[in-house]
């Protein structure tokens, strides 16, 4: 196998390499999180650490199988000799060494939360398919991931001890010096390796003296108080935080070799252990020093990122739905300022999760700002809508999706044998049954079946009104910002979504039902307005779509999402155009598929016509400027959305 | 069954970017694979197919089922550890992977009848494992399930397959040239998909009414009888066999001087593209074009050649951004 490209000869990164030496000298900080964009090297440094140490990285691949993870019986033994054997799993093999989860935030609740348990008790504890067994596990977590996908649980997220934001760099000098040693590397990466052979023992024997000396670093009391004086000014729950980050003071001095610990020790190691832990309950306007050095190097791109944002204000982009500033953290602004999301130094302005915020299908209120934190959108994000993370991803109802587990019983559509949790059922009987040619005889009662799971984005089909009525007012311009910031969404969770505009004497379907949010987006920007109110017609024309959509696609969640000022004025069967709508929506109601009226109208006489519908289609009703001041969040609840206002 | 003759690649009328988009990757596999955008009926999937013929021939471990170079650094650990390990001739091939592929043929899953009949534990190897050395050939890949493009996208930039799953804890060589097609009407990928792409080329269907009716002229003849298209074509596709395997031999000895280095870097950072990679792609690719036209150092014109395939979709920072592709004036920027 080739080599892995050494640690001493990645340029840069200065913070993640620091947050990895701590975690080498000193297991107890409780592993890295490196979040950051697109090819910045996260992988190519972890990789670089097990070659350093003499810690092994065990990788957890997103597609395990949860008995891979924990361990299980061992079928060959319990098979041929009749015993019962534990077959070690990945949390075994990472027991002493480094485990490391590319991608983390994608990886499937089940494996994270045997993940969580495991590194917050330091032991894996099986209980299944016969076997009970207890061992020892204590790793380095070590996870990546780009925030642009989406978020990371809290739970997961408290775990880690440190947290880091990378970026790329913007240096020429620097960037040429990056693309150099790689192609120097990829030509031969023998001679490249032995050329840092001397740096590597080094490095090295840094972190060899710093492991020796760690026990012997005294802690003065005064440091302690600056330690929690931190921590408080920081709002951090639980006193996890003070610890971490005394530890990693600790270790920060002896990789320094020095026996004691300084401020500026306590400052460093805040760097790393605060920002992810920070608390919005108080917003602190005094932020701890570090973050002035952090700003030096991040003026530029702050600029940068100040200019994008006035120019989506001159574009006539979405406004920002909460008028307060400090409400960084709403939904709509984190849909909607998808540009500053990759600028990891934008979401300083963000507030962390916290224990406070963990209760289910809660949606939370505007959050303050935090100045001191660097963390990335996509967690706030994650969090303002938590409600309705539940979309993401699903036990699927089919053979559909990853293998993520074994059933005893087989449900309606899940058909597949686990052919390992069926051997393993046979096993331990094998002695007592009579064999016929095969080494292994199954009875009916041994068989297990696959648990899929899959991603259930919902399906969403859009019915926006065009009308000439839909001018006034700049109706239409509402109308565009409120669907926007639901496509934004729904690509983060990966809904299929579909468009039918009417207007005129017809409905027309822009867009046929499809993943892409971009096409879906540049539709509803072409949109042209004017003639009559064909509701009727509009609701007709989803119902059909999604109709057709669900012989293809059963297991769909499928939703309307109506944009109108109600003024309907186009019939489709009768001569009462209002009456013809609510009859349309009655065919949606019938057909359990969920629906959101949004109601544009806003003269001072008003038809509520739009409320009438919305009661038709047993949906929900907002009006237009409620959006604007709220957010929408919704679950799916047994097949049906439930919306929340946040 | 007897093979079913592809359209030669030689005999594809136009498309030259796609084309060349291709050819590089076999030149050089660590460009990181080619995207291919377009409406149907573009000669996407011809293109992929018709690259069977312009595979080389290599020597590969007998028996091994990841086609085990010996002289790779990429061994699985079988090979690994044979002394003396026989040779055999093998035609590198197009590995296609359909959508409705499930997991565990696609990574590898325990081995049925062994697990049955001896109640032994054994790993039997998936697509990734043929793939290994060969092109994977994904045709609308924006349909596939994202769990399955995330494995093949990790496999890709990690050259190795590690699977963890119903008994098995497995890893081997899967170094291979990942080629989808999609049609964008259909959806997208994610940006951080399109990011793992060395090159992703836009193509529609040919305007000139001349080269239209050339195509359709081919086509047909092709149609009519395959084996005699084929071998009137012969001599072309022997051609560009040639001109590919010359190009892989000097690869390593086409020279970058400081200023392509810089030039590199600076495009990268005046574009305010994401990451690294961009960089490190389109220094590559335009090593790998300098190859290909016998040249042997990379030039500023190399670099500008191949910017497009390598920057444009890395350009698109976030879902909603619509600035589409390179700006205009980019070679202004570069220059200015």
């Amino acid at each position: 196998m080739a080599r892995a490209y050494p640690f001493v000869s990645i340029v840069g990164q200065d913070d993640v390499k620091e947050a990895l030496l701590l975690n080498l000298v000193n297991p107890k900080i409780g592993g890295v999180l490196i979040s950051g964009e697109k090819g910045t090297a996260k992988s190519t440094i972890v990789r670089a650490l097990g070659e350093l140490s003499n810690k092994k990285v065990i990788d957890l691949p997103l597609n395990t199988t949860e008995d891979m993870l924990v361990g299980s019986i061992d079928f060959e033994s319990a098979i041929k000799v009749g015993k019962r054997k534990f077959s070690a799993g990945i949390l075994k093999r990472a027991d002493e060494n480094i485990l490391y989860v590319d991608e983390i935030n994608l990886l499937s609740d089940g494996l994270a939360t045997s993940v969580i348990c495991a590194a917050a008790s330091g032991e894996n504890i099986v209980e299944r398919e016969g076997i009970s067994y207890k061992h020892k596990s204590e790793f380095v977590l070590i996870g990546t991931m780009n925030p642009e996908e989406g978020g990371l649980r809290p739970q997961l997220l408290d775990k880690f001890g440190l947290f880091v934001s990378v970026a790329g760099e913007k240096n020429i000098d620097t960037r040429m010096e990056i693309i150099k040693r790689r192609l120097e590397y990829e030509n031969d990466n023998l001679a490249f390796c032995q050329k840092y052979e001397a740096e590597t023992l080094i490095l090295h024997d840094k972190i060899n003296k710093a492991i020796n000396l760690i026990k012997q670093v005294k802690v003065e009391d005064a440091v302690r108080k600056l330690a929690s004086q931190y921590v408080i000014k920081a709002n951090a729950i639980g006193n996890r935080a003070e610890i971490v980050l005394i530890q990693t003071a600790i270790t920060v001095a002896a990789l320094d070799g020095r026996i004691y610990v300084t401020a500026e020790d306590i400052k460093i190691a805040a760097k790393y252990v605060l920002p992810h832990r920070m608390n919005d309950e108080a917003p602190t306007q005094n932020q701890p020093q570090e973050q002035e050095e952090q700003e030096e190097n991040q003026e530029e791109q702050e600029e940068q990122s100040d200019e994008e944002n006035e120019q989506d204000e001159n574009d006539g982009e979405p406004e920002n739905s909460n008028s307060s500033e400090e409400n960084q953290t709403s939904e709509t602004e984190s849909s909607l300022d998808e540009d500053n999301q990759v600028e990891p130094d934008e979401n300083d302005k963000t507030q962390p999760p916290t224990e406070g915020n963990m209760q289910d299908d809660e949606v939370v209120e505007g959050e303050e700002v935090y100045d001191i934190i660097t963390l990335p959108t996509g967690m706030r994000d994650r969090l303002a809508r938590k409600g309705s993370g539940h979309r993401k991803k699903t036990v699927s109802n089919s053979n559909k999706g990853r293998y993520a587990g074994f059933a005893m019983n087989k449900k309606a559509g899940q058909t597949q044998i686990a052919l390992d949790a069926t051997l393993r059922a046979a096993a331990p009987y094998q002695n007592q049954r009579a064999k016929n040619g095969c080494a292994v005889t199954i009875e009916d009662s041994d068989f297990r079946y696959q648990k899929k799971e899959s991603h259930v984005g919902a399906t969403i089909v859009f019915v926006v009104d065009a009308s000439g009525s839909m001018n006034a007012k700049k109706r239409m311009k509402e109308t565009k910002e409120a669907v926007l910031s639901m496509l934004m969404d729904s690509y983060q969770k990966r809904d299929k979504i579909g468009m039918v505009a009417f207007r005129k004497n017809e409905a027309e379907v822009l867009l046929q039902i499809t993943t892409s949010a971009d096409l879906a987006q540049k539709q509803l920007q072409q949109l042209p307005t004017g003639g009559r109110t064909p509701l009727a017609s509009g609701l007709y024309s989803a119902w059909e779509l999604l109709r057709a959509r669900r012989r293809k696609d059963p297991e769909m969640t499928p939703l309307v999402v109506l944009i109108t000022d109600g003024r309907a004025n186009a019939s489709l069967w009768s001569d009462d155009p209002v009456e013809d709508a609510l009859k349309a929506a009655r065919l949606i109601a019938n057909d359990k598929i969920s629906a959101i009226v949004i109601d544009t109208e806003k003269d001072f006489i008003s038809f509520e016509i739009a409320k009438k519908v919305a009661n038709a289609l047993d949906g929900e009703y907002f009006k237009v400027e409620d959006l604007k001041s709220k957010q929408l969040s919704a679950i799916v609840n047994g097949g049906r959305f439930k919306f929340f206002e946040a | 069954m007897v093979q079913k003759i592809s359209y030669p690649f030689t005999a594809i009328v136009g498309q030259d970017e796609m084309k060349l988009a291709l050819i590089l990757n076999l030149i050089n596999p660590s460009l990181g694979g080619v995207l291919i955008r377009g409406e149907k009926g573009t000669a996407k999937s011809t293109a992929v197919r018709g690259l069977c013929n312009l595979l080389e021939e290599v020597e590969v471990v007998n028996g091994c089922s990841f086609h085990c170079r010996l002289n790779s650094q990429n061994l699985c650990k079988d090979c690994a550890d044979k002394e003396n390990p026989e040779i055999i001739k093998y035609r590198r091939k197009v590995v296609e992977l359909p959508i409705s592929a499930t997991e565990d043929r696609v990574v590898g899953a325990l081995n049925i009848e062994k697990a049955i009949k001896q109640g032994e534990k054994s790993f039997e190897a998936g697509l990734l494992a043929d793939a290994n050395g060969n092109i994977l050939y994904v045709d609308e890949i924006n349909l596939l399930d994202d769990h399955i493009v995330d494995i093949l996208l990790d496999s890709a930039a990690m050259g190795v397959n590690t699977v963890e799953r119903e008994g098995v804890s497995y890893s081997h060589p899967a170094k291979f040239v990942l080629v989808g097609t999609m049609n964008p009407e259909e959806g997208d990928l994610r940006p951080q998909l399109l990011d793992r792409f060395g090159l992703v080329v836009e193509i529609r269907g040919e305007q000139d009414i001349e080269l239209r009716s050339e195509l359709i002229k081919r086509r047909l003849e092709f149609e009519e009888n395959p084996q005699a298209f084929l071998n009137k074509w012969n001599n072309e596709e022997e051609k560009l066999r040639e001109r590919i395997e010359r190009a892989q031999k000097n690869l390593a000895k086409v020279t970058l001087s400081d200023e392509m280095y810089h030039i590199a870097a600076t495009i990268g950072a005046k574009l305010g593209v994401d990451g690294h990679r961009a960089d490190i792609v389109l220094l590559k690719t335009a090593q790998t074009l300098a190859s290909f036209e016998g040249k042997t150092e990379v030039s500023k014109n190399d670099i500008f050649a191949v910017a497009r395939l390598v920057l444009a979709h890395r350009m698109r920072k976030l879902p909603f951004d619509t600035t589409d592709g390179l700006p205009t004036d980019w070679e202004d920027v570069i220059n200015g």
